[in-house]
């Protein structure tokens, strides 16, 4: 019998279907990849496996009894542990005394039981964490925390251990070592489910990949079956047929700068996002910046629009703008189209449009509502409707509308493509041609899905790891990077 | 490892010796200031124990303050059951009352929580003004019963009263259940994967802390001889034991104490100033507050 069985599982957000008919096993001692590209699903699988989201359907049997309706408590009693990708460790307690957190049983007690410590060292040492028992979270480095997080998951003693993202935010060098200590795990008696937007970085550490695409399992099987499955190919990587550049335009050498980052570091607590960013955008360019999950395209973007800080310097037309606000930086005639989306849920498409048009006239702001809405079509059609009623390709393109009402001279698109069925890339890809073609903008796009990248860029920049690696043209991109990076 | 929290049972002492002293120190009136800030440090504890630890902003503290209060003064004042009973009765109804109005909001996640205990002061409120003919009105209640005549005995009283609350809320707070709670209130989710029933953790807490509050409420009414809605149920109190409990420091049970001191005793210092008395007390925490972000117990807490 299986450990974990999940049937028919389905889990609408509104209008969203987030997990669609979705069923797998997981087999004792097992080792399961759960991988997919950003936006996919796998978070809202996992969510509904610990309890944190109750499924609209289906079955989820843990040792052979159901527990789709139980809270997450009771799940964890049951024997699944999980390790969150971002947690919240207690920050006034030391390593060890998070660790006994866990050792500690769902009982009203008011004095710590005999041996709680020695139990919590044994495990502290096991995952390597000697030189920092009594460290607290905020003197440690990123990985350390993420091992903490590990230990404190293993004093569960679970049967299945969930690890969400693993990866995320570490060095290279970290993500080595906490893969040998994951390895180092699968000798234990339970099962593991990886859940990763990277397939490389899972393939050698389990037994089966669970490949996810817009809520719908895509592929199961070995990792090399799943890595040459076409559809996964084709997800992870876009359209291998449509390679060739779409767009005729070459903007002119020696068109004038508009935008150009000189970032030499930017990081969020321990974790170091970007170092050494340079990069350049001409007027009327298309510029790709692309990269995985996590390589830092989101944390370069977040700096040029002042969502965070960093060392270096950003300028606009040769003028700097760091010290400016970000409603100073997008009147200067920047928009953003946050990954996040970031609309109004609760509010119609038209109001969501009208929101971005505050500052101007009445009639002009009719004026280029109308104008967007000849742009797309579907958001005409769903003027009433509200934002978080769309589905998800509306809401991305409810999102550049927003960004074009303001008569932008720069448009700054970050994962446009996330979590998009095929169909609906076709539709952005159509309207980021046209913006640039015809309406004569400058673009800069942030992708994971390199193929849609590359079909419209004039010039490539790629991220790995929070450096660039490449800054060149698209032919010279092709010629020394892509067919490695696609392959 | 341990040392910031020893220490801050080591202040406790220190506190809890020099304040035996008071009475041959100070004139009665004096002591009697003490034996109220001693009451009212045991409401801000009472406080602390529920945000500090479990993060749940009681902004209606005074709810299970006013029912302990109310409930033990009504009854001494139309029975004829021993007072000792009448505070003990009157700190089960404050536990009750809270646990069937105010802790069910403890399940959902957001801001409820808050806003019910904010709507339960000020029904309280009401139900005090519109059943004047048991509770007094605006006028408030005078109850036969007290405590003693000896301003010493009821300074003792009091002393030994808030010791005691103190210790109990001590070993709650560095309690498995206090490291839990501290979790809970950290990353809820995370400390529900981790396998606790948080919800269980913070009913516990705010019923230790409802008890408290409540038995402090009765022991205020029965050593002043009144209940009146200024006194243990306005909003104001509320505001007063929330500024106490920041300005002490929060999440370590003895800095309430400090701050409750410094708050009443401040007041009392000041009143020749009027009305004007309150504006400085605001501004001295403010000051407090900017310099001490901590609190006041940080100064005697070394950072490490």
């Amino acid at each position: 019998m299986a450990l974990l069985e999940v049937k028919n599982l389905d889990k609408y957000f509104g209008g969203i279907h987030a997990t669609d008919n979705v069923s797998f096993e997981i087999n004792k001692n097992e080792i399961v990849g759960l991988i997919g590209p950003n936006g996919a699903g796998k978070s809202t699988i996992m969510h509904l496996l610990i309890g944190l989201y109750k499924p609209t359907g289906g079955i989820i049997k843990f040792n052979g009894e159901e527990i789709q309706h139980l809270s997450i408590h009771k799940r964890i009693k049951k024997g699944i542990a999980v390790m969150f990708q971002h947690s919240r460790p207690l920050s006034r307690q030391t390593v060890l005394e998070n660790i006994e957190l866990s050792l500690l049983e769902d009982k009203f007690q008011f004095f710590y039981k005999k041996g709680i410590k020695e139990q919590a060292i044994q495990i502290a040492k096991k995952l390597g964490l000697e030189l920092v028992y009594n460290k607290r979270p905020s003197e440690l480095a990123f990985g350390i925390i993420r091992r903490m997080e590990l230990a404190k998951a293993l004093a569960l003693n679970p049967k299945l251990l969930l690890l969400d993202e693993p990866f995320a935010g570490l060095s290279h060098l970290e993500v080595e070592e906490f893969s040998k200590l994951i390895r180092s795990l699968t000798k234990e008696n339970f099962s593991i489910i990886i859940v990763d937007h990277n397939v490389k970085a899972v393939k050698d550490l389990v037994d089966k990949i669970i490949a996810i695409h817009a809520g719908k399992i895509i592929s199961t099987g070995t990792p090399e079956e799943v890595i040459s499955n076409k559809e996964v190919k084709r997800v992870f990587l876009g359209e291998q047929t449509k390679i060739e550049n779409s767009n005729q335009k070459q903007t002119d050498l020696n068109a004038k700068i508009l935008l150009e980052v000189n970032i030499t570091s930017l990081s969020y607590n321990k974790a170091q996002a970007l170092r050494n960013v340079d990069l350049i955008v001409k007027e009327g360019q298309f510029v790709s910046v692309v990269g995985l999950n996590g390589a830092g395209k989101t944390s370069l973007f977040k700096a040029i629009f002042s969502f965070v800080n960093y060392e270096g310097d950003i300028k606009w037309q040769g003028k700097s703008i760091k010290h400016l606000k970000t409603a100073e930086i997008v009147n200067l005639g920047i928009s953003f189209v946050p990954e996040t989306r970031e609309l109004f849920k609760f509010m119609s498409t038209e109001e969501n449009l009208n929101l971005a048009l505050q500052k101007v006239e009445k009639n002009e702001a009719k004026k280029r509502i109308e104008e967007v809405y000849s742009i797309f079509p579907r958001l005409a059609e769903r003027k009433k409707q509200l934002a978080s009623t769309l589905s998800g390709g509306e809401q991305q393109m409810l999102t550049i509308a927003r960004a074009l009402v303001q008569k932008p001279k720069m448009i700054v698109l970050d994962e446009p493509t996330l979590g998009l069925a095929p169909i609906v890339l076709e539709d952005i890809s159509k309207v980021l041609d046209y913006m640039h073609t015809q309406m004569n903008l400058t673009i800069l796009l942030g992708e994971q899905n390199l193929h849609f990248a590359l079909r419209h860029s004039e010039k490539v920049y790629l991220l790995e790891h929070g450096n660039l690696i490449c800054d060149c043209t698209m032919e010279e991109f092709k010629e020394r990077i892509g067919e490695k990076y696609l392959a | 490892m341990l040392i910031p929290k020893d220490r801050s049972i080591i202040i406790g002492i220190v506190i809890f010796i020099l304040l035996i002293f008071v009475p041959y120190i100070f004139s009665s009136y004096v002591v009697g200031v003490f034996t109220i800030a001693l009451y009212f440090a045991v409401f801000v504890m009472s406080w602390d124990l529920l945000f500090g630890y479990s993060g749940e902003v009681n902004f209606g503290s005074t709810f299970q303050i006013g029912i302990g209060a109310y409930t033990a003064a009504i009854l001494n004042i139309n029975t004829h059951i021993p007072l000792a009973l009448c505070i003990v009765l009157g700190a089960v109804a404050a536990i009750l009352s809270g646990l069937i109005l105010v802790a069910p909001a403890l399940r959902l996640k957001g801001p409820y929580f808050g806003l019910i205990t904010l709507v339960s002061v000020l029904l309280l409120e009401q139900f005090v003004t519109i059943f004047a003919q048991y509770t007094g009105g605006e006028i408030g209640l005078s109850v036969p019963g007290i405590i003693s005549v000896s301003s010493k005995i009821n300074y003792y009283m009091a002393l030994l009263f808030c010791a005691f609350s103190a210790m109990v809320m001590l070993v709650i707070a560095r309690s498995p259940i206090g490291l839990i709670l501290q979790a809970s209130a950290q990353d809820p989710i995370e400390a529900e994967s981790l396998g606790f029933n948080i919800t269980k953790y913070k009913v516990l807490a705010f019923g230790i802390s409802a008890l408290f509050s409540g038995l402090s409420g009765a022991l205020l009414v029965f050593y002043l001889g009144t209940a009146s809605v200024s006194l243990v149920v306005s909003i104001a109190v509320v505001l007063q034991i929330i500024i106490s409990a920041i300005i002490g420091g929060r999440r370590t049970i003895i800095g309430p104490i400090l701050g409750a001191f410094f708050i009443i005793l401040l007041r009392e210092w000041l009143q020749p100033l009027g009305q004007l008395s309150y504006v400085v007390v605001s501004i001295m925490g403010l000051i407090v507050l900017l310099f001490l972000p901590d609190g006041i117990i940080s100064l005697f807490l070394r950072k490490n």
